[in-house]
């Protein structure tokens, strides 16, 4: 039987030599890369799938659920591999997980063999390899429509026969012959025909050719069009300058959908979040409580949430581009630059997104293949100046250069020059240092060009998303939740000049209105300020201020620092509350009365030289406590966490005290 | 599509050559990945070479011994295309390939 777009069968082997009894309970779907085998397990799992790191490392297998004879089979998809028996760490866990040494949860009754129809002469060197681990296999040729434009027609019958296991035609993206495919699973056959030995690379090649040449029927034309296509776009796309030029398009593009797109959200987030604050906060007393819920919890939330859609955005997008075989093409041009600094060409994607917002980038490192490499892009990552940062650039360089819009425009462009600068020389110390060892050279699939699978691109979406909420979201909360008891706490009861002048506003509230709300607002913001200065977070400011002298901070200062761990953007709110009794600072009021706050001697608390040593601080310094949390999930460890903050901090310290002094702050 | 991995053509093959040295366009047929020269104690490579798992990746990814490919683009990192899997690769790789070049099929 040869298989065609139109024509998904299941074909069982000429004998049936060893057939399972009932539908295993659990199936492992193995594969190489770049055959389909997400876009197959989504189609065969749907939305209803779950992701599970293996015990004791950070490779990632996708859990899921298939009907089979009216009963839940459970299948895991394993990552994509080349060979079971290389020594990398998703050639292991497959090796592992298929001898029942490591679990996640019942072990594999069977497996699912999925190979690319485009490729088929190489995966028929790994299915080889996968027979012979003993599982009753399904073999899922994957992509025929696709072989099938490009000139191949699979003959399944012949291959099943030569494989000793059913094998079936199917398309993926279409969802053509996945019926046929879950069929097949109710019997997978345990083979026993003889294959080469996959250590023997030669007999294995050698077999594998065999077996293609009876079994696959090229037509010559359509398959030299097919080449020349792709060289054609190859030409381009890896072309050292094109090359370039067309990835900036692309990452323009995909960073303007992605922050003009995530904009609306985003607001529509905080304003719901807003009012079930404030619908939750009318139903409960004034008191601990209320402020624990609506201050912290939901507070923490909407801090939490308000990354989704840009989270969500970027996977999707990544998805589409890595679907239609661009990304690696990206990564081969940019191996070139990155490598100078110790890094891969694949960590230009994440560290490209860290401009938008670390967490997301941190998470999309796990594109990158070697450990070191990886690693190394998680460390710098925060370096890159996010979104986060801009409302502290806004006003630190407006204080610096607010009547000089050109000097400002640079100084704007150097803090994100200085943190990528820093990023990159970072990258390489730590190369050499920490993650010292040889860099892995390149050894890159250029997948086949295809059109990108929307549903795939989703479900990414969505599990990435979920991933975020479920684990890094808890993190976030918990620390949102400490930060705001730490700057709320202990109450102190309002200084009497504020109920003083509040009780005067009040009083005049009816003859001289706009006068009595002034004094009501000063008021206010002198409560604010005691209150601050009283909570735990203050005091701990106070604690603290002298380490921080050395760089111009004062209390005030330092207290702003402290709060801006839970996001950087807390600092401007903070120095707005502690300086002008008001969080709006887009107000033009708020931020005069910030640009001329004084010291307690009187003297201006904004001098160029303590308004550019705190710009430098907060370029370099790893001010973000969710990033954090989520370098230790994906770093595998908070050793990471804590070497990337204290590095960060000292990096940023010493930048901002040779800043200081060498604008005459010191004197 | 560039395909066999045969040992016909090794017969009255020109002289060997790194892989990087193919023009553009042109096919040959691997003689040999060359295992890493510098390995050091506990068999760690100390250079930026092909080393002994970079050897065992790329025949899995069908670059062995005796196996046709074809030099898409040639540079500092090159694209070569085995059966139809096309890979980019480096030139601390390609360096370690070497080829006996053949005539590219019509």
């Amino acid at each position: 039987m040869t298989a065609a777009p139109n024509d998904a069968t299941a074909s069982a082997p000429a004998h049936d030599p060893a057939p399972v009894a009932a539908a295993p309970a659990c199936f492992g779907m193995l594969g190489n890369p770049n055959t389909g085998k997400t876009t197959l397990f989504n189609r065969l799992c749907g939305i209803r799938a779950k992701t599970a790191n293996f015990p004791g490392s950070t490779v990632e297998a996708r859990i899921g659920n298939v009907t089979i004879d009216h009963q839940l089979g459970r299948i895991v998809d394993l990552p994509g591999v080349y060979a079971l028996h290389l020594d990398r760490p998703e050639s292991r866990v497959c090796r592992e997980y298929l001898a029942g040494d490591i679990s996640l949860g019942p072990p594999p009754e069977a497996v699912v063999i999925v190979a690319d129809a485009m490729n088929l002469q190489r995966n028929l060197v790994f299915i080889a390899q996968a027979l012979q681990e003993g599982l009753p296999a399904v073999v899922a040729v994957n992509m025929t429509d696709l072989a099938a434009r490009a000139g191949l027609r699979i003959d399944t019958d012949e291959l099943a026969g030569r494989l000793g296991c059913p094998v079936v035609s199917v398309s993926a993206r279409s969802g053509r012959g996945v019926d046929r495919l879950v069929q097949a699973m109710r019997r997978p056959v345990r083979s026993t025909m003889s294959f080469p030995d996959p250590r023997d690379s030669l007999g294995a090649w050698n077999w594998a050719e065999e077996v293609y040449e009876d079994c696959v029927h090229r037509d010559p034309a359509l398959s030299a069009a097919s080449d020349a296509l792709t060289d054609r776009l190859d030409h381009v796309l890896t072309h050292p300058v094109l090359g370039l030029l067309v990835f900036a398009a692309v990452m323009t593009g995909l960073f303007y959908t992605i922050f003009s797109l995530a904009g609306v959200p985003m607001e529509l987030i905080e304003l719901l979040l807003g009012r079930l604050g404030g619908a939750v906060g009318a139903l409960l007393p004034q008191g601990a409580l209320h402020d624990l819920v609506v201050d912290g919890i939901i507070g923490g939330i909407a801090g939490t949430l308000v990354f989704l859609p840009q989270i969500c955005l970027l996977f999707f997008l990544i998805s589409l581009l890595e679907d239609t075989g661009y990304l690696a093409r990206a990564a081969f041009v940019l191996d070139r630059i990155m490598r100078r600094f110790g890094l891969p060409g694949q960590a230009f994607v994440p560290l490209l997104s860290a401009h938008a917002c670390a967490i997301p980038a941190i998470m999309s490192a796990r594109l990158i293949p070697d450990r070191r490499d990886r690693l190394a892009t998680v460390l710098v990552a925060p370096f890159l100046s996010c979104s986060a940062r801009l409302p502290v650039y806004v006003l630190l360089v407006g204080i610096l250069f607010g009547d000089r819009p050109l000097a400002a425009g640079l100084a704007f462009a150097g803090c994100y020059v200085l943190g990528a600068t820093a990023a990159l020389l970072t990258a390489l110390l730590a190369r050499h240092t920490v993650l010292r060892g040889p860099s892995r050279p390149m050894v890159l699939e250029l997948p086949t060009y295809k059109i990108p699978s929307l549903r795939t691109a989703l479900l990414v979406m969505v599990d990435r998303g979920w991933l975020f909420l479920r684990k890094a979201g808890t993190v976030i909360l918990g620390i949102c939740i400490v930060l705001w008891w730490l700057s709320a706490y202990p109450k102190a009861p309002e200084p009497s000049e504020a109920t003083a002048l509040r009780d005067r506003g009040e009083a005049l509230i009816d003859s001289e209105p706009q006068e009595a709300r002034a004094m009501i607002e000063e008021a206010d913001q002198i409560a604010t300020e005691h209150a601050l200065a009283h909570s735990f977070a203050g005091r701990i400011g106070h604690g603290v201020a002298p380490l921080f002298e050395p760089i111009g901070l004062n209390w005030q200062l330092t207290v702003g620092v402290i709060t801006s761990f839970a996001a950087r953007e807390v600092f401007v709110s903070t120095l707005s509350v502690l300086f002008a009794g008001a969080d709006d600072v887009e107000d033009a009021a708020v931020l005069e009365r910030i640009r001329s706050a004084k010291r307690e001697d009187g003297s201006p608390l904004f001098t160029t030289a303590t308004a550019a040593s705190l710009l430098v601080f907060f370029v370099l310094a790893m001010q973000c406590l969710p990033t954090l949390a989520v370098t230790a999930r994906e770093a595998g460890g908070w050793r990471w966490a804590l070497l990337q903050l204290g590095y960060m901090s000292g990096v940023a310290y010493l930048a901002a005290f040779i800043t200081y002094l060498s604008l005459g702050g010191g004197g | 599509m560039v395909s066999e991995h045969n040992t016909s053509i090794l017969e009255n093959h020109p002289p060997a050559v790194p892989l990087c040295e193919l023009r553009e366009g042109d096919c040959g047929m691997v003689c040999a990945l060359h295992e890493c020269p510098h390995r050091g104690r506990g068999g760690r490579c100390h250079k930026h070479c092909c080393r002994c798992e970079e050897c065992e990746l790329l025949r899995a990814m069908g670059v062995t011994e005796h196996c046709r490919l074809r030099m898409c683009r040639r540079g500092r990192r090159c694209i070569v295309q085995v059966n139809a899997t096309r890979l980019g690769i480096s030139n601390a790789i390609a360096r370690n390939i070497l080829v006996s070049p053949i005539a590219s099929k019509p």
